[in-house]
């Protein structure tokens, strides 16, 4: 399955390089691109491995339960 | 402004009403009101007048600017970025949400063996297709296929109409207006207050002097049609079934005998929650592209789809969670989004106008 994942955002890459070698500005893009794409392949293989942070949902239920529902 | 798209008043309308259908037929906040339900919504609804005047508002002062570049104005450059990525996550966050809910509507109603995972990603390819085509090839899609969604809807509810029961309607306020007023709020929130989206898609609007007034029918029009849809609902399942089921408009489908029009249902939820996930997602991608001083979004695309399918699967442990989570917090946090940000942005953008011409 990690397998499966990893071809899976191989894939994504090999279909973005032409476009990110088009663009003006290479190496913001490639940067910004890299950070994007990394945060999403390591949320996607830690959803995988069953090892998760906590989401974001309940960070933001305690910052609205402490802000609103004191 | 990043790209040289435009798009008519017509469909920019089209996109509005697909965007506020969105998953609003299948869910709606109103359902906690029980009986009151359809009071609690046109409080919501006539709130939503307000909160987009004030996102057209803030548009026409800045016909050429989307917020990214409005906040820079207003704050700063560094202020302005800081909150601009929080708007980023919030576009990312809602978009994760409504692909969260039409999958679990998918798999609970319809495709009942089919994993959750598949249903996302088979709508988020397309979805990353239709991005990568561009505002207008969306904006035509939408001039197409939101009508047809719209007939559908009419069709549905002109089936129904001859099962209502009125009595379903009373006892009126039994649970008091201050209970009416509270899910009011929620549904000013979702899914009207979700349109300040829409700041990052006005200024692609080839005739600003529209923008008002395609705004306002656009939400009449879209409201009545929800409107229709709470009533429907209350009157058929009445109040007591209506508040414990999680997809009521479902069941109420379900219920008309001889004909099977469920999948209408799923087709409405396809078109509308598309519509309303292409926008966020387009919004985060122009927000991104913006924040960073990139002058094109689309080597973006495919990450950021990825990242809102990631989103939509870590976000809620359970269907369950789900609505808790959307009934009882979703309001609250998206406060400064859709209210307190946007306000404060045009009390600043009033300000500076006036001193500027008072300078004069």
């Amino acid at each position: 399955m990690i397998f499966g994942l990893i071809i899976i955002y191989i894939l994504i890459l090999i279909f973005d390089i032409p476009v990110i070698l088009k663009t003006n500005n290479r190496r913001k893009t490639i940067i910004i691109y890299s950070v994007l794409l990394g945060v999403s392949f390591i949320i996607s293989i830690l959803l995988m491995l069953e090892k998760m942070p906590t989401t974001p949902s309940i960070v933001i239920e305690q910052i609205v339960k402490t802000v609103f529902m004191r | 402004m990043i790209r040289n798209e435009r798009i008519s008043p017509v469909q920019l309308s089209f996109i509005m009403i697909g965007f506020i259908f969105g998953s609003s037929a299948i869910i709606t906040p109103a359902v906690s009101a029980y009986q009151d339900a359809w009071l609690a919504y046109i409080i919501g609804w006539i709130g939503g007048y307000i909160l987009i005047g004030i996102y057209a508002y803030i548009s026409i002062l800045n016909p050429s600017k989307t917020f990214i570049e409005i906040l820079k104005d207003v704050f700063g450059k560094y202020i302005g970025s800081i909150i601009g990525i929080f708007y980023i996550w919030y576009f990312l966050h809602l978009a994760g949400l409504v692909f969260r809910n039409l999958g679990e509507f998918m798999i609970v109603s319809i495709y009942t063996e089919t994993p959750l995972i598949f249903i996302i990603i088979s709508i988020a390819l397309v979805l990353a297709y239709s991005l990568k085509k561009g505002l207008e090839v969306i904006a035509r899609v939408g001039q197409i296929i939101v009508p047809m969604m719209l007939i559908l809807v009419i069709s549905i509810f002109l089936l129904v109409m001859g099962h209502y029961e009125v009595k379903n309607l009373l006892p009126f306020l039994e649970h008091g207006f201050l209970k009416v007023l509270k899910v009011s709020f929620s549904v000013l929130t979702f899914p009207f207050g979700e349109t300040v989206v829409f700041l990052m898609i006005f200024p692609y609007l080839n005739d600003k002097k529209d923008l008002f007034k395609t705004s306002y029918i656009s939400l009449t029009v879209i409201g009545m049609i929800l409107l229709s849809v709470v009533m429907s609902n209350l009157m058929i399942l009445g109040a007591d079934m209506l508040n414990r089921q999680i997809f009521p408009s479902h069941i109420t489908i379900s219920l008309i005998p001889g004909i099977a029009v469920e999948p209408f249902i799923a087709i409405n939820l396809i078109i509308a929650a598309s519509m309303k996930i292409t926008m966020c997602l387009y919004a985060s991608l122009i927000g991104i592209a913006q924040l960073f001083g990139l002058d094109d979004y689309k080597p973006f695309i495919n990450p950021v789809v990825a990242i809102a399918v990631v989103i939509s699967i870590w976000v809620y442990d359970s269907l369950s969670d789900m609505v808790r989570w959307a009934g009882e917090i979703y309001p609250y946090y998206v406060i400064p989004f859709q209210i307190i940000i946007p306000l404060l942005v045009l009390i600043i953008l009033k300000i500076k106008r006036r001193d500027g011409s008072s300078a004069l």
